[in-house]
């Protein structure tokens, strides 16, 4: 690992070892200062930036600061020294308290201050007129801060930078954007050491460069958990489904754990799940133990109140999504739950961290498998563990629709020239290889919006004032800009209103645009733990009132859906392949594979499965390619493609990590098969195929929101996603059609190559297996294909097959009767 | 007006069907268009002419190609139908000053439509109270032709001496029809035996579900809805 060097200024003299009043202070929390922990101290005083992986539990988010208050006690200075970045929040809210305790117990002199989207007007003229030491800040806020005129001033002097959780979003969007504002940071205050925190990743090395700069990488601290989690699988007595995500039949279990641990987390998979298996454990609970629920929908709040709740011990089980899984630190947790597959190793280890938080004890979890599918799953994950092996994102070169909203940041704070920007943004890691010519692109856009845009005023964002440097060209395009950084583009939220008389009530949560869209009035939905009747959408609120059902007509709402890892898939093919391994799975997954094996096959390694059948009244092809989504993904369009073309009239497909299920009107054949998985498909028109799907009109949607083509926010309301999506839609459509070669359609494609396709990956599949088939034309669908089907993600294919299902829907009689009489009206006229 | 055997094409292709609406027979057009062989008329509503143009003065940077793109649909339907009359059913202009930001092409476009047949009436609606002189042909807030009302929004028929039915635009609707665990969603026709609702011509028009509760308490008889969907045209069925 190469060491970063600086020149030492001559006056910094800066503490390599622990001071007294810090290692008492340590005695009597009863702490003992961990080595790792005086290492980051030396690394400060060294100015070497470093990446400090631990465990949870391991006090990791102390040892990042310990060096800032040392020398912060022992050189007092008004002004910023360290900005702690945090991807969430929540979190700031609690790092700041857990600060402000040694800060009190030991009189020093420090000053501390939070910065978010939620901190008031006020505060943030204080803070930037004041700025505070140590400023704990989102990556959005401090973009945001970097574009004013006075940041040289402010962050001039900034000496240390933590970025926490740095693992959960370096590899993303985000993470482009957060090494951009680091490369902004650097060139302001160019003697800035950075740290970072993390958890245990799979690639050390990648997360280093990731935090350094451009071929100068962070050097590596970690430190080896010392115990192992102790996972199992849920023994049930209960019959396990052969389909379905919401693992509703291993309520009463669950239920008899909570009551026997001393505090539960149960995590859930999407939202819907959280609300529905919150809801039968009260129908269970009948000692009435106190169990929330906690997701990102549900109104500030509300969330506030179950956090306050459990930090002071008073609920024995919260049912939570993702929005529970990181940082906020419960204490007394000895029991994790998973429900449904845990979607990736890395991520499951996160979840299982929420437990126990003390590193020298083994956390305990427990995984219970929605249905027999997933259980392989989870036998796959607990594998991986216990061999210590990892997953999860992988590095890739930065997303270029984040660079105009960079420039635009950058000239808004002081006017400045391309190549100057050019620079600094090869500073930043993940645009270490950006070539000039890219970047010229995107400068032009910026500027002026390219060649089909330039026509119009909004999109002339840059002005020359002097030759070579730009500024904003208006107040209005600053103004603008500082609404709208960031990278999260949200799908269109709602807030749900539940009413007590006419339209007045409580606000209680917010659930996705689309969703609400689809709900007609009198529909009932789960929502904040109960069941709630749709009246209508009024003033940008869904409108709804407690409903008397018991089930609700609407199942579910798909909010927080997460991709599996492809790491995964892999492991479970793995495991199929191995029979004797599956005496480690509950009997009733071994007879479901004895079940498989008998009715169709279980997929081999030599041939891709491929099983045809009727279900809910259409015809499924489902292919086990176990590729990955990216890879499904791919072929799920190509091969619906050929499909159109052969008159198969396909009507949707869906992915999952182990294949493609395909859904059509007309019966694929074993004899098609060839022509549909065959390597030459990669030669189709592929290029406007994939140009024309929804999939890539939303990737654009994004790009555009990201890049500032359109913006979410305006005059300070946001936009709903529908305007959003109207109007990228049609620009979309008018870009391909007069400026095909524009920046922006080029980013969309290298988005949709990075996040959506796979075509290396799914070129190699195809010419490996191509003619190794094992097809299967059966009277239904096979076990396996059972969660498979009953996915309903899917991407609808506007075609054919749709035309067929609406002529078998239509009623031709009557025009039929009509016929007559409308061609005597028209002879009738052509004789006048 | 088409020939016979053009018809006979088209409703073979989906591209049309043929409805009875107040004892008269209409052909249903799969571009949103209605058609009266009778009168040898075609039916066009809520074109809403430079609505892209209108909502981009509030931040929306939406191309403006809408006018030009409505124009050319206008244009196919003409052609194929090749009517002597015109009725287009309200909001033909989006806003007020809409003539102030049309092209100049556009508008002779416009007025070059309205010079090819024998006459051509715009019905006033909300979007478009008036129609400015330098578009051609005439306009009023409704026409009785036969025992048809043409308004844009619905009217109380009793008022009227003739009409016992009527046809209107406004509500744009838009139906989502579920099958075999797919969803296909587009503009539509809505009838009952008094009441044609004509769906949105207009290329950047948007719609409204036809289980609104604006549409719905029109509808107090038994309703019939007829699909657009990827430019052909399907009847959905008929809804108690």
């Amino acid at each position: 690992m190469r060491l970063v060097t600086r020149t030492f200024s001559a006056s910094v003299k800066r503490l390599k070892t622990i001071p007294v009043l810090f290692s008492s202070w340590f005695e009597d929390k009863q702490w003992s200062v961990r080595p790792y922990q005086k290492q980051m101290v030396k690394a400060f005083a060294e100015q070497r930036s470093t990446l400090l992986i631990a465990p949870t539990g391991a006090g990791k988010t102390l040892s990042g600061f310990l060096p800032t208050l040392i020398d912060l006690a022992k050189h007092p200075q008004t002004g910023l020294h360290t900005i702690y970045i945090s991807p969430l929040k929540a979190l700031t809210q609690d790092i700041h308290r857990n600060l402000q305790q040694p800060i009190d117990d030991m009189s020093l002199p420090i000053t501390v201050g939070a910065r978010t989207g939620d901190t008031t007007a006020y505060q943030r003229q204080q803070q930037r007129k004041r700025p505070p030491n140590i400023l704990l800040i989102t990556p959005e806020s401090l973009m945001l801060m970097l574009s004013y005129a006075d940041a040289p001033r402010i962050f001039g002097q900034v000496k240390a930078i933590i970025v926490d959780e740095a693992h959960s979003f370096a590899f993303t969007k985000r993470g482009d954007f957060t090494a951009l504002a680091l490369a902004r940071l650097q060139s302001l205050s160019p003697e800035l050491v950075r740290f970072g925190l993390s958890a245990t990743v799979a690639q050390p090395e990648a997360l280093a460069a990731w935090l350094g700069s451009s071929g100068e990488p962070c050097e590596v601290l970690a430190v080896k958990s010392k115990v192992k989690p102790k996972i199992k699988l849920l023994k049930t007595k209960e019959r396990m489904p052969f389909g379905g995500y919401m693992g509703k039949y291993a309520v009463k279990d669950i239920y008899a754990q909570i009551a026997t641990a001393k505090t539960t987390l149960v995590f859930v998979n999407t939202r819907a799940q959280a609300e529905l298996i919150f809801q039968h454990l009260w129908t269970e609970n009948t000692q009435v133990l106190p169990i929330a629920i906690y997701h990102g929908s549900l109104s500030k709040e509300q969330r506030q109140k179950t956090e306050a709740m459990m930090a002071s011990g008073k609920l024995r089980a919260i049912v939570a999504t993702s929005a529970l899984e990181l940082g906020i630190d419960w204490g007394d947790v000895d029991l994790v739950i998973q429900v449904g597959a845990p979607k990736g190793v890395s991520r499951l280890l996160q979840r299982i961290g929420r437990s126990n938080h003390r590193m020298d004890e083994p956390s305990q979890a427990l995984l219970v498998p929605a249905n027999r599918f997933e259980t392989l799953e989870c036998q796959a994950a607990i594998n991986a563990i216990k061999q210590g092996e990892l997953d999860g994102d992988s590095p890739h070169s930065g997303a270029l629709d984040v660079l105009p909203q960079y420039i635009l940041n950058c000239v808004c704070s002081q006017p400045a020239s391309m190549d100057e920007i050019y620079q600094q943004v090869l500073d930043a890691s993940p645009y270490g290889g950006l070539d000039l010519q890219t970047f010229t692109s995107l400068w032009q856009f910026t500027e002026n919006g390219g060649y089909a845009l330039q026509a119009y005023e909004r999109y002339n964002r840059l002005t020359e004032i002097e030759p070579g440097v730009f500024a904003p060209a208006s107040k209005r395009i600053t103004m603008r800009h500082r609404q709208n950084i960031g990278t999260i583009v949200e799908a269109g939220r709602l807030r749900v209103k539940r009413l007590r008389r006419a339209h007045q009530g409580k606000i209680i949560g917010e659930v996705e645009e689309y969703f609400a869209q689809q709900l007609v009035p009198g529909d009932t939905f789960f929502f904040a733990g109960e069941v709630l009747r749709f009246e209508g959408i009024k003033d940008m609120m869904v409108e709804a009132r407690p409903g008397k059902a018991k089930e609700p007509k609407i199942p579910s709402y798909v909010g927080g859906q997460m991709p599996l890892s492809t790491f995964l898939a892999d492991g479970v093919r793995a495991l199929l392949n191995e029979p004797e391994k599956w005496r480690a799975l509950p009997k009733q997954v071994r007879e479901w594979l004895d079940l498989q094996a008998g009715f169709s096959l279980i997929p081999s390694t030599d041939r891709v499965l491929v099983e045809q059948f009727p279900f809910r009244q259409t015809q499924y092809t489902l292919f086990y390619t176990f590729e990955g989504r990216k890879a499904n993904q791919t072929l799920g369009m190509l091969v619906t493609r050929r499909m159109e073309k052969l008159g198969l009239k396909p009507l949707s497909f869906s992915i999952t990590d182990y294949g493609l299920s395909i859904s059509s009107i007309a019966v694929v054949e074993e004899a098609h098969i060839p022509a549909l998985f065959n390597p030459d498909i990669l030669g189709d028109e592929l290029e406007d195929w994939m140009l024309a799907a929804p999939m890539l009109k939303r990737s654009f949607r994004r790009v555009a929101v990201v890049s500032g083509l359109i913006e979410q926010q305006y005059h300070s309301t946001r936009k709903t996603m529908k305007q959003v999506t109207f109007s990228t839609d049609l620009i979309y459509d008018t870009l391909r059609e007069h400026d095909p070669d524009h920046i922006l359609l080029r980013v969309t494609r290298e988005d949709a190559e990075r996040e959506l396709l796979d075509l290396q990956r799914l070129g190699d599949t195809l010419i490996r297996f191509n003619g190794m088939f094992a097809f299967q034309q059966l009277e239904k669908a096979s076990p396996m294909a059972i969660p498979i089907v009953l996915d309903v993600k899917s991407e609808q294919i506007k075609g054919q097959g749709a035309e067929a299902l609406l002529e078998q829907a239509s009623l031709y009689q009557e025009a039929e009767n009509m016929l007559q009489e409308v061609k005597d009206l028209l002879s009738k006229k052509r004789d006048v | 007006m088409i020939t016979e055997d053009a018809l006979l094409a088209k409703l073979h292709a989906r591209t049309a069907c043929l409805i009875n609406f107040a004892d008269h027979r209409f052909i249903l057009d799969a571009s949103g268009a209605l058609v009266w062989p009778k009168h040898d008329m075609v039916v066009f509503s809520d074109l809403h002419f430079e609505k892209g143009s209108f909502l981009s003065q509030f931040a929306n940077p939406l191309p403006r190609f809408d006018t030009a793109k409505t124009i050319t649909n206008m244009q196919n339907v003409l052609q194929e139908y090749n009517p002597k009359q015109v009725i287009c059913l309200g909001d033909s202009l989006h806003d007020g000053n809409a003539l102030s930001r049309m092209n100049n092409r556009d508008l002779s476009d416009i007025n070059d439509l309205v010079r090819g047949v024998n006459a051509w009436f715009w019905v006033l609606g909300n979007h478009d109270p008036e129609i400015p002189d330098a578009i051609l042909g005439q306009s009023s807030e409704y026409y009785e032709i036969d025992n048809i009302l043409w308004v844009h929004e619905p009217e109380n028929l009793t008022r009227f001496a003739n009409a016992t039915a009527q046809v209107i635009g406004h509500f744009h609707p838009k139906l989502s029809v579920k099958k075999a665990r797919h969803r296909m969603t587009g503009k539509c026709f809505v009838s009952t035996e008094n009441i044609l609702l004509m769906p949105a011509f207009g290329q950047y028009t948007g719609g409204l579900w036809v289980e609104d509760e604006a549409i719905q308490s029109l509808l107090q008889d038994p309703y019939q809805t007829h699909l657009l969907f990827n430019n052909k045209l399907y009847s959905t069925g008929i809804k108690a």
